[in-house]
Parts: structure tokens; C-alpha cells; sequence
């Protein structure tokens, strides 16, 4: 019954953070993302636009004074601002790579780094293995150097 | 008269329900502690701080506000202040060790040092998680959930906050409350991995004595060897080892007692209500925090079954056999982690008495989790 109630306890508490954050829709975009999103916009070339409105997918930009410095560049992509999920006027600057999906706000899945950091997993276990038998050793070395004294025993 | 409830009308003008989830996260931190007794030490401070901070206007985690020639505004909150005080720069939960150190009995693997091993194996989680964690997450933030298996507070503390997490409340959260849920979590996972026999497995106790001189020089060799291999681990592990040698001197009766009791007491209440200030709802209720949780219970499970596999792993070679039951002792929650082995151990057997075996393992599991936690340091910072 007590293993139940907690299961319970955390099974709620579980569902209750997946129902928010399933529920949380974008909110609309800032003024000021609408305004950059703006600025961008006049300073692309006719090419520039053309290119743009064929693209789905854009990343989401940081919203600063300097963002037309970037609009120069043929690969700028800009953000449809409608759709942005903005966070207390705050845009984060995320680049998408070709291994990357993103599954929330913030979320990115790269399966890839998974095998990466294999290597991690070895020299980290490797390292505790070694630094646990050198203790072990050490700990034994002590007991048979001080382990004559009769007056020492606890 | 609106003076007296304009926050409640600023509240409900733009009502936000994620306060009042956050407040029922504290509700239910405080009821596991105080009905179900799970940590009440660390969920109770934290629970109660979870509804302080999520009060709306609450000024009780606000940062300091300057003006643009630097002139205080107006002040941090009193957790704030605390939070820079002892958590930011590590203090309390390292304070917190000493004190843990001071309650720590080496007697039972310094007589049989051959045990530590299972207390490496059962950090197996920490890495498995980081691996998988690094498909969600940043490394550092990665390396930082990995860090929940160590299955120790202020180990965990610690490595958050010296990479930089960002999620250093939703870590701490986790860390704490599945160390209240090991008896939980680990009698299926070894129930899964072994069978009737191996749990029935006798492992007579033979106590060596093991003499005050080697109980005083251990810890010291110990930080040496520890912060020799992984120097971003001296912290931890000499404050931890320094509180057993306060323990262990003989002369310090009544340091050690206060380390033990009064210094662990105040630095938990601190620890508790200021991680609390972590748990602002804009911070803690994200999907983010969801796959923490889950990141976190993962560790758990695979430190447990680390252990355990390990363990039968050396069977295939050894005529004494080892109950694989033990191997899960070597995870660092303290002391909860021998004594569920042991009762598992008594079920199966009711002459088959584990006690000092376990609590051995789960003693070298608590050196080997802040050894991996200075490994994570090396590897990241």
C-alpha cells in the first residue's frame, strides 16, 4: 500500500509536468522580435527573399541591435517570428545540424553523442577501478604493518 | 484598500497556474517526508522553500538590483543570499561532508578491503546516464545528471555547480529524492538480475581486527591517493575524509560530535531551503526537468544493477562465491542501501546475516562516488 501511494504520488507528479509542458503552446512573438524580424526582412535582396520563402525550417535568431550585421551573408535565415516561441523576450541563437532534432523548447536529440562519450564511460569506470585497487592495496599494506600492535586493537 | 491586495489583482490579472503546480510539488515533498519519512531532513526544507519562492511577488530568491553605476537597489532575497553565500561556491554541501565523514564507520572495509571493488562497479550508472544524457543535453549539463547516480547530495552539488548546470534544481531534486527511494527502486532491479540461489548465498563474516593506526592513517592516504588521480576531487574527498579523521583521532570527542550532530543539522537546513531557490517555476517546470527525473532514475537502476553484475561476474572465477545481492550495496546512499541488501538477504534466508558485508560495500561506494565525481570534474571542467 505504501509502495502504491508513492508510485502514485510521483506517477501524478509525472503527469502532471508532461499535461504542462504538452500544453504549453508558442506564444505570439514579442514587438521587438516582430520589429527585428522586420529590419531583416527590407535589407534582404530579391534572391535573398526568394530563397527565404522556399526554406521550412529556420532557427531561431537572437533578437539584438546587431542582428542586420548577419543579414549580409547568403545563408542567413531568419525566424518566422510568428511561430517563434519567445521566452521573456529572450531568443537563444540554436544552429541546426544535420544530426540535431528538436523535440521541446531547448531540447535537441543528437543520438550520435551517445556513442561519443563511450569513451567517457571507459576512462571513468577505468579510472575508479584503478584508484579503488590502489586503495585496496594500500588499505591491506596497512593492516599488515600495523596489525602486530597489541595495544592498538580497537 | 488596493494597496493591501494588489498582488493578488496583479496575480489573477495575468493568472499563471505554473506557481500553483510548483506549490503542489512542495506539498508533496513535504508529505513523502513527513508521512512516508523519506529524507524529511533534505525534502521537508526543500518542499516548504518550493512554496516560498513560488509565492507570486515573492521577493524571498530575488537577485540584487543595481542601478547603472553599480548602487544597490535593492537587495537579494535571504535565500539568494544564502544561495551565493554556501551553494555557488560549494560551501555548505563540502561543510556538509565533513560532517558526513564524522559519522562514517571504516571499520568494516578496512577488515576486508576486498569489497571496495563492488563500491566502483555500482557508479556504472553515473556514466551510462551521462552517455545517454549527452543525446538531450549539453556536456557539462550532461556530466551534471550523470552525476545523480553518485546517489550523494553534496557530491552532486558540487559538480553542478562547478560546470555550470543550469539545472542544478531539478539535480538536486532528484538526487535527494530517489536517495529516499532506494528501498524502492533497488529490491526489483536486483530481483530481476539474480536468481533464488544467488540471494541465498552465505557470506560468513570473518572480522579482522584492524588496529587505531590504520583506522587514523586511512583517510589520510586516502585524499592523497584520491587527489593525486583526480585533483578536482581534493575538496571532496579531504573534507570528507577530514571529518573521519576528527572521528578516528581519539582526541577530538567533542569536534566530532558536533561535526556529527549540530554542524550536519544547521548545514542540512541551510542545504535544504536554499536549494529551494533553484525551484523558481520558470526554471524547474520544463520538459527539461521531466527527462531529468527520468535521467535520474535511470542512474539509480543501472548503479544497482553495476553492482550486481559485477558481482556475478567475479562468481565465474572465485570459489567463494560473493552474493550478487551485496554488488548493489555499493551504491552511496548511505546507510539505506546495506540495510535493504541485508533484509533481502534475511527474507531469502533467515540465517544468511549480510549486515557488515553490505554496509562495508556501501561505505566504499560513498569514497568511490566522490572519486567519480572528481573523475566528471577532470574530464569537464
Amino acid at each position: 500500500m505504501k509502495k502504491l501511494t508513492v508510485f502514485a504520488v510521483i506517477a501524478a507528479l509525472i503527469a502532471a509536468m508532461l499535461a504542462l509542458s504538452v500544453s504549453a503552446e508558442a506564444e505570439p512573438a514579442s514587438d521587438e522580435a516582430v520589429f527585428d524580424a522586420q529590419i531583416i526582412m527590407a535589407t534582404l535582396s530579391e534572391e535573398e527573399m526568394a530563397t527565404l520563402e522556399g526554406n521550412t525550417e529556420a532557427p531561431a535568431e537572437e533578437t539584438s541591435a546587431d542582428t542586420d550585421a548577419e543579414t549580409t551573408a547568403d545563408d542567413t535565415t531568419v525566424e518566422d517570428t510568428t511561430a517563434a516561441d519567445t521566452t521573456d523576450n529572450d531568443t537563444a541563437a540554436e544552429e541546426t545540424t544535420a544530426e540535431a532534432g528538436s523535440i521541446a523548447d531547448g531540447l535537441t536529440v543528437t543520438p550520435s553523442n551517445f556513442v561519443n562519450n563511450l569513451s567517457y564511460m571507459g576512462l571513468g569506470m577505468l579510472g575508479i577501478f584503478i584508484v579503488i585497487a590502489l586503495i585496496m592495496g594500500v588499505t591491506t599494506v596497512l593492516n599488515k604493518a600495523f596489525s602486530g600492535s597489541k595495544n592498538d586493537k580497537q | 484598500m488596493e494597496v493591501l491586495f494588489s498582488n493578488l489583482i496583479e496575480y489573477f490579472s495575468d493568472f499563471d497556474v505554473r506557481p500553483i503546480i510548483m506549490w503542489a510539488i512542495g506539498g508533496i515533498l513535504i508529505y513523502l517526508a513527513i508521512k512516508k519519512d523519506m529524507e524529511p531532513t533534505l525534502l521537508l526544507p526543500m518542499g516548504f522553500g518550493a512554496i516560498l519562492v513560488n509565492i507570486p511577488g515573492s521577493t524571498a530568491a530575488a537577485e540584487a538590483v543595481h542601478n547603472a553605476i553599480g548602487e544597490v537597489i535593492s537587495e537579494a532575497g535571504p535565500l539568494r543570499t544564502l544561495y551565493e553565500a554556501g551553494i555557488a561556491n560549494e560551501l555548505f554541501p563540502l561543510i556538509l561532508f565533513i560532517g558526513i565523514g564524522a559519522m562514517i564507520d571504516f571499520g568494516p572495509i578496512l577488515s576486508n578491503p576486498k569489497l571496495m571493488i563492488f563500491g566502483a562497479a555500482a557508479q556504472f550508472g553515473i556514466f551510462f546516464t551521462f552517455c545517454l544524457a549527452s543525446v538531450f543535453f549539453p556536456i557539462k549539463d550532461a556530466a551534471s545528471i550523470g552525476i545523480i547516480g553518485a546517489a550523494d547530495g553534496p557530491t552532486a552539488i558540487v559538480v553542478a555547480q562547478q560546470l555550470n548546470s543550469q539545472f542544478v534544481g531539478p539535480i538536486m531534486v532528484a538526487a535527494y529524492s530517489y536517495m529516499a527511494l532506494v528501498p524502492i527502486i533497488q529490491p526489483p532491479v536486483i530481483k530481476a538480475l539474480t536468481t533464488k540461489k544467488e540471494r541465498m548465498i552465505r557470506m560468513p563474516y570473518k572480522p579482522a581486527n584492524v588496529s587505531k593506526t590504520t583506522r587514523i592513517l586511512f583517510p589520510i592516504v586516502i585524499t592523497v591517493i584520491a587527489g593525486l588521480f583526480a585533483p578536482s576531487s581534493v575538496s571532496l574527498v579531504g573534507f570528507l575524509m577530514f571529518g573521519n579523521l576528527i572521528r578516528e583521532c581519539g582526541v577530538l570527542d567533542s569536534l566530532s560530535e558536533t561535526a556529527q550532530k549540530v554542524l550536519a543539522n544547521l548545514i542540512t537546513i541551510f542545504l535544504g531551503i536554499t536549494i529551494a531557490s533553484q525551484m523558481n517555476y520558470e526554471q524547474f517546470l520544463r520538459p527539461q526537468t521531466l527527462l531529468i527525473l527520468g535521467l535520474g532514475l535511470f542512474a539509480f537502476v543501472f548503479d544497482t544493477a553495476g553492482g550486481v553484475i559485477f558481482a556475478k561476474f567475479l562468481n565465474l572465477f572465485l570459489k567463494e562465491k560473493i552474493n550478487p545481492m551485496v554488488g548493489a550495496a555499493g551504491i552511496s546512499a548511505f546507510p539505506m542501501a546495506g540495510r535493504i541488501v541485508h533484509k533481502m538477504g534475511i527474507k531469502e534466508d533467515p540465517q544468511n546475516f549480510l549486515l557488515m558485508q553490505s554496509m562495508g560495500v556501501n561505505v566504499s561506494g560513498q569514497i568511490a562516488s566522490v572519486i567519480a565525481g572528481g573523475l566528471i570534474l577532470n574530464f569537464f571542467m
